[in-house]
């Protein structure tokens, strides 16, 4: 009888708290990497690479897919939009713009003509309670869009980021670098910054995970400001023949913090209000791991130096043609 | 007008050129910090790889839109190519060939590289006239090249394999402007060899090459890389449209060619041509030293939409020839002489 309750028990806790277990670790996000099925098909668009396909009147059109996952490799491609979810995408003047669902393949994918040059802020907002917590997830996409036959006006406009706290409760921003323009890329020993805020204001000790592509990963608490910052590894570990400085590594980034609000969501009552937020990017190896500033000076310099000695021998031969004429014989 | 036009033909167009140099070349270096921009369709060196440039070499802009395949060039990109060779006419017909002379940063450090040779006394070297004539298609093999290659990168051209993406924009890639511009914001990271691949390989170290020949060259010859610049070729394809023109009446030529001898590219066509009217040549900077040094009144003019604002005079080159040297004319028994400083304050 005791063994009998006890089984009893654990199936009716794993059936009602695994999905809080599940959603809780497992996230959604957004990406730029196609399916499996979609890599040949897919081709890219701009300097970041953004997965792309010919739309209408020949422009390109930005694909995104959600996934669910924490494992960039093996998190599963959705085939529609969660319930209670809504997709917003902001262009690169914080206008909210159109976008199109692609109903057609079997992974959903989101689509939006990429014709401004900047960074363009795709999210999903998820909201459901279960017992008596509210689940809010922002899952978001901050990608830059940029092609330099479109030329580089205005980079110091759009490059800083852009909050929408009316409709984003909850977000991760990534602090700019110094000078950073359109063709930044951020690189392997990079200190990355990234904030966490809650309807734009910065949340203290929140719980910020970084998880790259071959599963490595870091758990930190954000401080007063609301950020925590973190050196980009070199995860990669390909023979040289594989190496190639434009191939972009993928990471992911899950904030999550718990409040204590009551309130009523659908006509559902709530005490409590759990937000996630992930945010995905890439970055590239370091310059220093393939070019060498050592071997491009001397190169100039000993091509200076041959130069002036031939133009020097060349001089002297004009100007005393006997001389050397002599030295030959 | 008559004394405003007299005032004009007997200045020094030489240092009002230094000026208008210096200035553009603060402007074009640094004018980011102020948030200046122009445009992308530049149609000089203002290089994208210097932070703080107010906009973008046409050529840049030229590469990225030509790399795309033969069916997005016939479609709506070949309309942004268009859009952007439009834009850079446009630009360009304003002032014709004097970007070259007057604006272009790349072209204001060969000058000071020549300055610096000048003053260590070292004499400079100029083309013969055979290597003259086999040179000067260098630029147009650039051009070329900058063309086909980013075509080839995105299309099989001719049957041969696409060229790999690390080519980027070939030009770019060997542009000593590449290396050197950023230079004067304290970035060094254009100076670099790349061995990520053999053909990061091999395009950075043929930019290197040609940042060490441009270091020298600029050194022993006048505008050295202004020669081999592909960008004067690709605007001497316009030149006939441009508003600023540089005329020469062939009937007034004495053929003295002071004009080819203070040429600074070193073209002779100045003096040995008396059959065109438009005198601009490919090499051609519209610099007007050669109307400076021109004795003959009216026999190369410099004219704005019809408008003559600057001509040879024989008063003005005598008055600039004169002032360089500290001369001073006068007459003796009814001759014409020269003297100089200390004879006139004898006197």
């Amino acid at each position: 009888m005791k063994v009998l309750f006890c089984r009893i028990t654990l199936i009716v806790f794993i059936i009602i708290i695994s999905p809080v277990y599940i959603f809780g670790q497992n996230v959604l996000w957004w990406s730029n990497i196609p399916p499996q099925s979609k890599k040949n098909k897919v081709i890219t668009y701009g300097m970041h690479k953004l997965s792309s396909m010919r739309g209408e009147k020949g422009k390109s059109q930005i694909i995104q897919w959600l996934r669910n996952g924490n494992n960039i490799n093996h998190s599963i491609f959705l085939s529609q939009q969660p319930e209670n979810s809504e997709i917003i995408l902001f262009d690169p003047d914080g206008k909210e713009t159109e976008i199109s669902l692609n109903t057609r393949d079997k992974d959903l994918s989101i689509l939006y003509t990429g014709e401004m040059e900047g960074f363009y802020n795709l999210y999903l907002l998820n909201q459901s309670v279960r017992n008596d917590t509210l689940f809010v997830l922002a899952a978001k996409a901050e990608r830059l869009c940029h092609s330099c036959r479109n030329g580089h006006k205005e980079v110091h406009i759009k490059i800083p980021y852009e909050t929408y706290p009316e409709r984003i409760p909850f977000e991760i921003l990534r602090e700019r670098f110094f000078q950073e323009d359109f063709h930044f890329f951020i690189s392997s020993g990079d200190e990355v910054t990234f904030q966490v805020l809650l309807n734009g204001q910065p949340v203290d000790h929140a719980e910020v995970r970084m998880i790259t592509e071959k599963d490595w990963s870091v758990k930190k608490y954000t401080d007063k400001n609301g950020q925590i910052s973190q050196e980009m590894i070199g995860d990669f570990f390909s023979r040289i023949k594989e190496f190639h400085k434009d191939e972009l590594h993928n990471f992911l980034i899950i904030a999550s913090c718990n409040i204590t609000s009551a309130g009523v969501f659908q006509g559902k009552p709530y005490e409590y209000i759990h937000y996630t937020a992930t945010y995905t990017d890439s970055y590239k190896p370091a310059v220093y791991q393939y070019s060498s500033f050592v071997y491009g000076i001397f190169s100039v310099l000993i091509v200076v130096a041959v130069s002036l000695v031939i133009i020097k021998i060349y001089r002297n031969r004009k100007e005393d043609p006997k001389f050397w004429r002599g030295a030959h014989e | 007008m008559n004394k405003l036009s007299r005032m004009v033909n007997n200045s020094n167009v030489s240092r009002f050129r230094s000026i208008v140099q210096i200035l553009f070349f603060i402007l074009i270096m640094y004018g980011g910090y102020l948030a200046i921009e122009i445009d992308k369709v530049v149609p000089v060196f203002s290089c994208p790889y210097n932070k703080a440039t107010v906009g973008t070499c046409y050529l840049i802009s030229m590469q990225h839109q030509l790399h795309t395949t033969f069916l997005g060039l016939f479609s709506w990109m070949g309309l942004t190519f268009l859009t952007g060779l439009f834009t850079f006419i446009l630009f360009f017909v304003v002032i014709n060939k004097s970007w070259c002379g007057y604006i272009c940063p790349l072209g204001t450090i060969q000058d000071w590289i020549t300055k610096i040779r000048s003053a260590f006394g070292i004499r400079y070297s100029r083309y013969d006239k055979k290597s003259f004539k086999s040179l000067k298609w260098i630029k147009y093999l650039f051009l070329v090249l900058l063309i086909f290659i980013p075509l080839g990168m995105s299309n099989s051209l001719f049957g041969l394999p696409k060229f790999s993406h690390d080519i980027g924009a070939p030009f770019c890639q060997v542009c000593p402007g590449r290396t050197v511009l950023p230079l004067f914001n304290g970035d060094t990271s254009q100076i670099f060899i790349s061995f990520s691949s053999i053909t990061s390989i091999i395009m950075s170290s043929l930019g290197m090459i040609l940042t060490g020949l441009f270091l020298v060259g600029s050194f022993y010859k006048k505008r050295f890389f202004c020669f081999l610049c592909p960008m004067s070729g690709l605007q001497y394809l316009f030149s006939r449209l441009g508003l600023l023109r540089l005329n020469k009446a062939g009937t007034l030529c004495t053929k003295c060619e002071n004009c080819s001898r203070v040429c600074d590219i070193g073209i002779e066509a100045i003096a040995a041509d008396l059959d065109h009217k438009f005198i601009v040549k490919d090499d051609c900077m519209m610099c007007f030293k050669c109307v400076e040094v021109c004795p003959e009144d009216e026999c190369l003019k410099v004219r704005f939409i019809g408008l003559t604002i600057f001509k040879s005079t024989n008063e003005g080159f005598f008055k600039r020839y004169l002032g360089r040297r500290n001369l001073k004319i006068t007459k003796e028994d009814g001759k014409t002489v020269l003297l100089n400083e200390k004879q006139s304050e004898s006197e």
